[in-house]
């Protein structure tokens, strides 16, 4: 955890690269790189370059807005925002409990928002990369490129992420940017026909879903060496985590570990999230720098997102049990066994016994 | 779709400020994508690593306002080079929610962001030379350069984007009628 | 062939003191308006319903029907100056659609999916425009106002209240709250006045009610403006 690479002490002697726009990402960046006349590295900068001010125009609003406004962040991920403020306004009008009916509808939601946003990372963005290598030739490494030499793989993406996508326009009206969530509830309910409409596909998209975590296996096979180290970092994590540690999507509490596993904080509610999580100011991108209190600046960072949710939680389904073991046990490898969580792994039986045709996560 | 087409059009894609929903939607036009493709290639875009526009492209479709200069530089850079300029989504069109700022002093935005919100350990406003500068107002995109064709919708639905773009490949004047025209 | 004009080609039958835009809603025949409002004395401000009778403009709404008029309404030409006016509503107030309440119920919008406008052209204001959050029930949005004064003549005609006002003159024109405050807790306003079921837009609001009907099952979500009159004539 240094900080050696982000600053260079003469940038006016170095030569500057930038990689701008940063592309086949989830958003807007660009990243510099300094370097000195013997192509040594001295500053690297991944600088977020946008700025809209969500925090200060969402003030004065009606309360019952926010959530819809707040969801324009990002067009790709629109529903973890709505969710997001659909939570915090639920508090605001005293909302303790939703139907359980809203809840799961909620819940559906942001399942079909996992399933195409992970969807279009995989296929979509990061595919070309894996399947043809990080060097290849510029015209062909993205999705076209990968519907020409691999139509079945770049099909199955499409399908995947249209699977999600209906999953959330049958639960919030529309595919990106809908209404369904509102302070205390929801404003749609999921007909019969809409329920069977998904119910009809879903095996399907579990299959694929294992065969797209078989394709990636495949891939780090045949080249151990550099997925192995390639992007590899140590870091503490942070998550959400549900009912007893569970994996959880939807609602919890706030749980922290450091880079060996160890637990730095726990069961949080993240309401007091002040508490504990400070944010820094950097000169150079728009983006702010949050860290634990607790640890300070320059330790206290920490990674979040699907890799942390599956390092923190101490149990998942049974399916997805048997998938993350493998995604864990390579982890292990590359982070010096530690960082791997320890109840999963004792577990390696009931894994086994997974699979089948049990549901997804969907609790 | 019909029109013999033989050189594939290039189209250039771009978000400036805008959320990424737009090119979402492009996505959602399912498996029409590969017919598409039969049709199109990718220039500069999110989904490839082409940094620069074509100086011959095609098409160039823009979602997002300008909220910073360098944002209109692109544009720019766009309207150049593109012989067909789409703008796509509600904030290219007339800001969209990021112009809900635009009653704000820019500087009363960034100071209680960056400088006086709780939980911050210090406070400053970013200004490395790497940043673009951002704009007193965010400004729609026909406010600065020509633009050909707009879609309306945050985001458009797929329908209306595979209808304009399909209107366009077969020579058509692109036409949204009811059900696909939306402003939300 | 008296008490009948020919609008568009086809014979409007109409009776003694009937407007244009009455006999044309009578017969199913749709003239787009924003500021008309069958319930109300007509104000001939939006412009929108303007026609050409004789092959001179006027505004329908306050044209009364004469025999044997000859009347354009569904011409490319009409339809492309209601596209310019409707467009400059859009720019003079702040009318952001994705995240406003009354979008798929809002007779503005609406009406601009009617005539396809595709872009608002022209320049934005940009204008500042506080809300007033103070009635405990209703909320003001003036962001949204394209001063059709409906709520004015709905608060002074039908309620007795004279709750709003339309204010200044030409471009600073703007809807005021009959108050010495200006707000308008400090009225008699209430959720069930007249003034409170006519706004077009997205100005007068029942708060803690917005988004309550899902995408898709909203007023014009399935019906286009027009298509059925009832929905065009009545406001929200």
């Amino acid at each position: 955890m240094t900080y050696s690479l982000e600053t260079a002490e003469h940038p006016e002697r170095l030569r500057r690269v930038a990689i701008d726009p940063v592309s086949r990402v989830e958003g807007h960046g660009k990243v510099t790189i300094l370097l000195d006349e013997h192509n040594k590295v001295h500053q690297v900068r991944l600088h977020i370059v946008e700025f809209r001010g969500f925090e200060k125009f969402i003030q004065g609003r009606p309360y019952w807005e926010v959530p819809v406004m707040v969801q324009r962040l990002c067009g790709i991920c629109p529903v973890s925002h709505h969710l997001a403020a659909s939570k915090a306004m639920d508090i605001i009008v005293g909302a303790k409990k939703l139907t359980p009916t809203a809840e799961k509808l909620r819940r559906l939601m942001h399942y079909g928002q996992m399933l195409q946003s992970h969807a279009l990372h995989f296929f979509h963005l990061c595919s070309p990369d894996l399947l043809f290598g990080f060097d290849s030739d510029v015209t062909r490494r993205n999705i076209v490129g990968v519907a020409a030499e691999h139509p079945e793989i770049a099909k199955r993406g499409v399908l995947l992420r249209k699977f999600g996508q209906e999953v959330i326009r049958i639960t919030s009206g529309k595919r990106i940017h809908g209404t369904g969530a509102v302070p205390g509830g929801m404003n749609k309910s999921l007909t019969i026909a809409e329920r069977d409409e998904l119910l009809k596909d879903i095996y399907q998209i579990v299959a694929w879903s294992r065969d797209a975590v078989h394709l990636i296996q495949k891939v780090h096979i045949q080249d151990p060496g550099l997925y192995n180290s390639f992007g590899i970092f140590r870091s503490n994590f942070m998550s959400i985590v549900g009912h007893n540690g569970d994996l959880d999507f939807y609602h919890g509490s706030l749980r922290a570990r450091d880079d060996n596993g160890k637990i730095i904080f726990d069961g949080v509610d993240y309401q007091q999230y002040d508490k504990y999580i400070e944010e820094e100011v950097k000169p150079w991108t728009y983006m702010k720098f949050p860290f634990f209190r607790s640890l300070g600046k320059e330790h206290g960072w920490y990674k979040v997102g699907p890799l942390a949710r599956i390092q923190n939680c101490t149990q998942i389904s049974p399916l997805c049990r048997a998938r993350a073991q493998g995604v864990r046990r390579l982890r292990r490898r590359l982070t010096d066994a530690r960082t791997a969580r320890l109840p999963l792994d004792a577990d390696d039986r009931n894994a086994a016994r997974g699979g089948g045709n049990q549901e997804p996560a969907a609790r | 779709m019909n029109a013999p087409v033989k050189k594939k059009l290039k189209v250039a894609t771009t978000s400036l400020a805008g959320c990424f929903g737009c090119h979402m939607s492009f996505l959602d036009i399912d498996e029409r994508l590969f017919t598409l493709l039969e049709h199109i290639e990718f220039d500069r875009s999110p989904l490839t690593d082409i940094k620069e526009v074509h100086p011959e492209c095609d098409i160039g479709i823009i979602e997002g306002g300008l909220c910073n200069a360098e944002n209109v530089h692109v544009l720019r850079d766009f309207r150049k080079n593109c012989k067909i300029l789409i703008a796509i989504g509600a904030c290219a069109i007339n800001g969209g929610l990021p112009a809900q700022r635009n009653h704000l002093p820019l500087s009363a935005i960034l100071e209680e962001v960056y400088h006086t919100s709780p939980g911050l350990s210090n406070g400053l406003i970013p200004n490395d030379p790497e940043l673009p500068l951002p704009l007193n107002q965010v400004h729609p995109l026909h406010e600065v350069v020509k633009i050909d064709y707009f879609i309306p919708g945050c985001p458009p639905s797929g329908d209306a984007i595979w209808k304009v773009l399909t209107d366009l490949l077969a020579g058509r004047e692109p036409e949204l009628g009811h059900g696909l025209m939306h402003y939300d | 062939m008296s008490h009948t004009f020919t609008l568009d080609g086809k014979t409007i039958p109409f009776e003694d003191g009937q407007t244009i835009i009455q006999a044309a809603s009578k017969a199913g025949v749709f003239i787009p308006h924003l500021c008309y409002h069958p319930e109300f004395k007509p104000h001939g401000s939006c412009k929108l319903c303007t026609v050409k009778v004789n092959g001179r403009q006027t505004a329908s709404c306050t044209m009364r029907a004469s025999a044997g008029m000859v009347v354009e309404n569904n011409t490319e030409e009409l339809n492309a100056e209601r596209r310019a006016l409707t467009q400059m509503l859009f720019v003079e107030g702040n009318h952001f659609c994705p995240s406003c309440e009354t979008s798929g119920n809002c007779q503005l919008q609406a009406t601009a999916y009617h005539l396809g406008m595709m872009s608002p052209h022209y320049d934005h204001f940009f204008p500042s425009r506080p809300v007033d959050a103070s009635h405990p029930e209703v909320l003001l949005d003036f962001n949204r106002c394209i001063l059709c004064s409906l709520c004015v003549r709905a608060s002074r005609d039908v309620d007795g209240k004279n709750v709003f006002a339309l204010s200044g003159r030409g471009i600073k024109t703007h809807l005021i709250v009959n108050a010495r405050s200006g707000n308008l807790a400090d009225t008699n306003f209430t959720l069930k006045d007249k003034a409170a079921q006519v706004c077009p837009v997205g100005v007068i609001l029942v708060k803690r009610n917005g988004f309550a009907v899902p995408i898709g099952e909203r007023r014009y979500d399935n019906v286009p403006i027009g298509d059925s009159l009832e929905t065009a004539t009545e406001g929200r």
